[in-house]
């Protein structure tokens, strides 16, 4: 048990390392950038012309040209990626914990007639949760783009961000189609609205044999 | 996603079986659910909640093998330690099931507002904060 831990945490800690890495080059990259392109593929990299990097310029401080908002772009995309990786379990458990939390204590709410929002906005921590994660997903995919990606896995790692993605809809679309019965926009069955619902067990159960036979 | 399944498995101290026992046992209820609001509508809500019961109850025996073999093991405390965790949380959620199932029953034969849906979801803010107390300690 203690020896498995020891091993997860070591493995944690070079994945971080790596990360860092990888965001001090971005970032190094970023500042400099010329003014004209801010965003470049690596395979272009290689072949342009290393400008002198000045620490004391920042990306948001420069004069507002056309490229400023891309670069700004830039800087947020790295930063963003940076706080993504770094997210430790228990920030993790925190997010997940606090819409959980506001999500239940709205519907509790409303299911008692205390409150009469709309349905859609009782399920505003559920948008706002699935926002966060498609957020997340699409920063992550952004980081292949990026110089040093290693390219072992890919194919593997894309499988399954596309899955991701596709599960998240599925969700959306549930509790959307969900809101939309509550509030009687429409009369459909609700076998139809669990249809994404069904698609999205199936799927983490397929995933979830998957992880059990393949690791 | 958020989460890989080793983080899961840590976090909610559940076997990767037990996990995709209560996955199945969701899928079947929410199968049921529909089929008692589109179709049967005169079909019992205790029957319509059944597949949740008995996740329940395999899930606990499943616990209980385990504990039983850990602790032939010599791993006591381990065993002792499983066994509360997953009956507590099991427990609580069993109180929030069977309670949410009377009520909808009752709701079907007389406009009752007892118990209040405040009371039915308590189990859930407990479990919300164990689970939260726990991810701090796997950490």
């Amino acid at each position: 048990m203690e020896l498995n831990r020891d091993e997860i945490m070591s493995k944690k800690g070079e994945k971080c390392e790596q990360h860092e890495d990888l965001l001090k080059t971005q970032e190094l990259q970023i500042r400099a950038s010329p003014s004209s392109q801010s965003v470049r593929l690596p395979s272009q990299d290689s072949t342009d012309e290393p400008s002198q990097p000045d620490p004391t310029v920042r990306p948001e401080e420069s004069e507002p040209t056309v490229s400023s908002s891309e670069k700004f772009f830039s800087f947020w995309l790295g930063l963003s990626y940076r706080f993504w990786m770094s997210m430790s379990l228990a920030q993790r458990v925190l997010l997940t914990w606090i819409f959980s939390l506001i999500f239940l204590i709205m519907l509790v709410l409303k299911l008692d007639d205390k409150i009469h929002w709309n349905w859609f906005l009782v399920f505003l921590p559920v948008w706002a949760f699935d926002t966060i994660l498609l957020l997340m997903l699409i920063v992550k995919m952004a980081g292949r783009c990026k110089p040093g990606f290693d390219p072992r896995n890919a194919a593997d790692n894309l499988k399954k961000r596309v899955w991701y993605l596709v599960a998240i809809l599925l969700k959306l679309a549930f509790s959307l189609l969900l809101c939309a019965r509550l509030e009687h926009l429409t009369e459909i069955f609700l076998s139809f609205i669990c249809i994404p619902l069904w698609a999205l067990l199936i799927g983490a159960m397929v995933e979830l044999g998957y992880n059990v036979f393949h690791f | 996603m958020l989460f890989s399944l080793r983080e899961l498995v840590q976090w909610l101290g559940f076997a990767t079986f037990e996990l995709f026992l209560h996955l199945v046992a969701l899928l079947v209820f929410s199968v049921l659910v529909a089929l008692r609001v589109d179709l049967l509508n005169t079909m019992s809500w205790w029957l319509v909640f059944v597949p949740l019961f008995a996740a329940d109850g395999l899930s606990t025996y499943f616990t209980a093998i385990v504990s039983i073999r850990l602790y032939q093991e010599g791993e006591e405390r381990l065993a002792v330690l499983r066994l509360l965790w997953v009956l507590t949380v099991l427990s609580l959620k069993l109180v929030c099931e069977v309670l949410l199932c009377q009520k909808l029953a009752e709701r079907e034969q007389e406009q009752t507002r007892d118990p209040l849906f405040g009371l039915i979801i308590s189990p859930l803010f407990v479990l919300l904060q164990l689970l939260m107390i726990r991810a701090c300690r796997v950490n």
